[in-house]
């Protein structure tokens, strides 16, 4: 476990050293969630809800965007390492490949929590969101759905020879399931035919699961069934993951 | 103690090492000598487990490495020719994290850190990022994150690209230290020279095979002949000495004890003893060994590429210099 904390706490370090593109994450959901507010409080209205102000929809939407943009946090972590040549280097150490990807997963998945407080802490504090239901449950949303985040990462990065393939990926899928799973338009208002596809997106489930709880004013148990999705699809990404990656293959970074 | 036995490895068609035997004793530094593409590094990475062998065993410090290659990590020390540091880290982060994956810490992680820094002169560099170093002083902390969890089996692979004289000096005096402490070092470079001072048993590659084996005094002796150049103002006379040769005024005189038959070939030459303007006692150096074994089959001193090898009068005089 030393070696495992030694890693990461080397990550974390790197990580610090690197601050623009957490700036870059932080700030353009911050700035969207204000843009978007009136748009989502004239939904709302229009949908009956007329006590809502937008921000029940606008700062968990913008969250779950930008959450698949945080994929390239974790698969960073991983293909950087090959760039800076130092993979090898640890792959002779007596770290095992477990610990090496745990001391990789772990820092990955602190920094994606750290983010999604910050946006959350904004959006209490400047947009105006409030939870009308269980606020353990919104952050059991956000503590699986950072797990979904790098365990898509780490599905990525065993599966793409380079960086460059893999932020290929990241963007398209950050897009995808943004469109599809209701973090651009609630999905209400998306054509019928499209919410079988949005169900196959972990945007989806994490948008209705805020949906229970924020707006719904429901209780922990009401987002069970979307946590129970969550976690498949980590189990589905982190299988993924575990069964293709291996320590051996000479990854690129970027060139 | 390293142990190559039948060493096979391909990438594709080509066959870089086919049948490589080659041993390491403990406390022993062994100098791996070949040209570009002989398959040293190849060679490093497969004892180091960072490849797969087709054919051959391994067995480093008791360890069988070709079934098991992680079985020797927390004592091996590899630092490959690719240079491998973590840039956004000081050069203190980029020690005290291998030392930490080696097994070190508190005080023995620290005092480790503070003698290697010292003996590769890091010590005013530890606070300073990696990325913002010099290429001679990032080659040196790659090397330091090799050995700072204090390997027992220790693979460099061209430490001295890029250093300094007096680096180079202190990395032949580390890597002696470390072999006296008990390790087991293999020693890849381009420099001959270093294997001469550090005075290691060489082992040279080539075509996929150990062309030569030994001690650096027995390599030179058995594949260069040693000469005496004697210089003259004008064209050198004949001497009837076996195997002169004369070349634009100069007179090339193999002889096996330089010393003692200068005395005789001055007596022989007479009266020419007075254009002589110079005389020159050839002590042929590993480099002249080593070109005559890549030219020739790896055959003894009587071969024609040891003779042209060693005819050289700027080889000679190279070989006396060192
Ligand atoms: N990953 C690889 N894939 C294909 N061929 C390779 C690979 N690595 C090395 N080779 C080839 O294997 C041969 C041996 O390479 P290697 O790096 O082991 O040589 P070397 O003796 O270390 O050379 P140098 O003195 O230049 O460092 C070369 O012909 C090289 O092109
Ligand atoms: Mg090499």
């Amino acid at each position: 476990m030393t070696r495992v904390l030694a890693i990461a706490r080397h990550d974390a370090i790197a990580m610090a050293r690197e601050p623009a593109a957490f700036v870059t994450l932080l700030l353009t959901p911050a700035l969207l969630m204000l843009f978007v507010k009136p748009l989502y409080r004239s939904v709302l209205a229009q949908s009956g809800d007329t006590a809502a102000n937008g921000a029940e929809l606008a700062v968990p939407a913008m969250t779950v965007m930008f959450a698949f943009f945080m994929v390239g946090i974790a698969s960073e972590a991983i293909f950087r390492e090959h760039g800076w040549r130092t993979w090898d280097r640890l792959r002779v150490s007596p770290l095992r490949d477990w610990e090496l990807l745990l001391g990789k997963v772990l820092p990955s998945y602190l920094m994606v929590l750290v983010l999604f407080a910050i946006l959350f802490g904004l959006g209490v504090g400047v947009v105006g969101f409030r939870v009308r239901g269980s606020v353990p449950g919104v952050l059991a949303i956000l503590l699986v759905l950072a797990a979904v985040v790098v365990s898509l990462a780490m599905a990525l990065c065993a599966v793409s020879a380079s960086r460059r393939q893999a932020f290929a990926y990241e963007r398209l899928l950050a897009l995808v399931f943004a469109g599809l799973g209701g973090a651009l338009v609630p999905v209400a208002l998306l054509p019928d035919w499209l919410e079988v596809p949005a169900r196959l997106t972990p945007t989806y489930w994490a948008m209705r699961g805020f949906g229970d709880v924020v707006l719904a004013g429901r209780g922990f148990p009401a987002v069970l069934p979307e946590l129970a999705a969550l976690g498949a699809f980590v189990l589905v990404f982190g299988g993924v993951a575990v069964s293709r990656f291996r320590m051996d293959t000479a990854r690129q970074h970027w060139d | 103690m390293l142990e190559i036995t039948g060493l096979t490895k391909s990438y594709g068609d080509l066959r870089v090492l086919d049948g490589v035997d080659l041993t390491v004793g403990t406390g022993e530094v062994v100098g791996l000598l070949g040209p570009n593409g002989a398959g040293k590094t190849t060679l490093v990475s497969i004892v180091a487990g960072l490849r797969r062998a087709d054919a051959g065993r391994v067995v480093a410090l008791g360890a069988d490495v070709t079934a098991d290659p992680g079985a020797v990590r927390d004592r091996l020390g590899l630092a490959g020719q690719e240079l491998g540091i973590y840039p956004v880290h000081t050069v203190a982060e980029n020690l005290r994290l291998f030392g930490t994956l080696g097994g070190l810490r508190g005080p023995a992680l620290a005092a480790s850190v503070e003698d290697l820094a010292d003996a590769l002169e890091l010590t005013d560099l530890l606070g300073r990022r990696a990325g913002t170093l010099s290429g001679g002083q990032k080659r040196r902390v790659h090397t330091a994150c090799a050995l700072v969890h204090r390997p027992r089996l220790v693979l460099l692979d061209e430490p001295t690209v890029g250093a300094d004289p007096e680096s180079r000096l202190r990395l032949l005096q580390l890597v002696r230290r470390l072999a006296a402490e008990g390790a087991t070092v293999l020693y890849t470079t381009h420099y001959l020279g270093e294997i001469e001072d550090l005075d290691a048993r060489v082992v040279i590659l080539a075509g996929g095979t150990v062309r030569a084996d030994g001690g650096v005094a027995e390599l030179v002796a058995g594949h260069t002949r040693r000469e005496i150049v004697l210089r003259f103002d004008g064209p050198p006379p004949e001497l009837d000495w076996p195997g002169a040769r004369r070349a634009d005024a100069a007179l090339h005189l193999p002889a096996a004890d330089p010393a003692t038959e200068t005395v005789r070939a001055l007596q022989l030459l007479g009266d020419g003893r007075t254009r002589l303007t110079g005389i020159e006692m050839g002590r042929a150096s590993l480099e002249q060994a080593y070109l005559a074994i890549l030219a020739g089959s790896g055959s003894g001193s009587g071969s024609a590429a040891a003779d042209r090898v060693a005819a050289g009068p700027s080889g000679g005089t190279a070989g006396a210099a060192r």
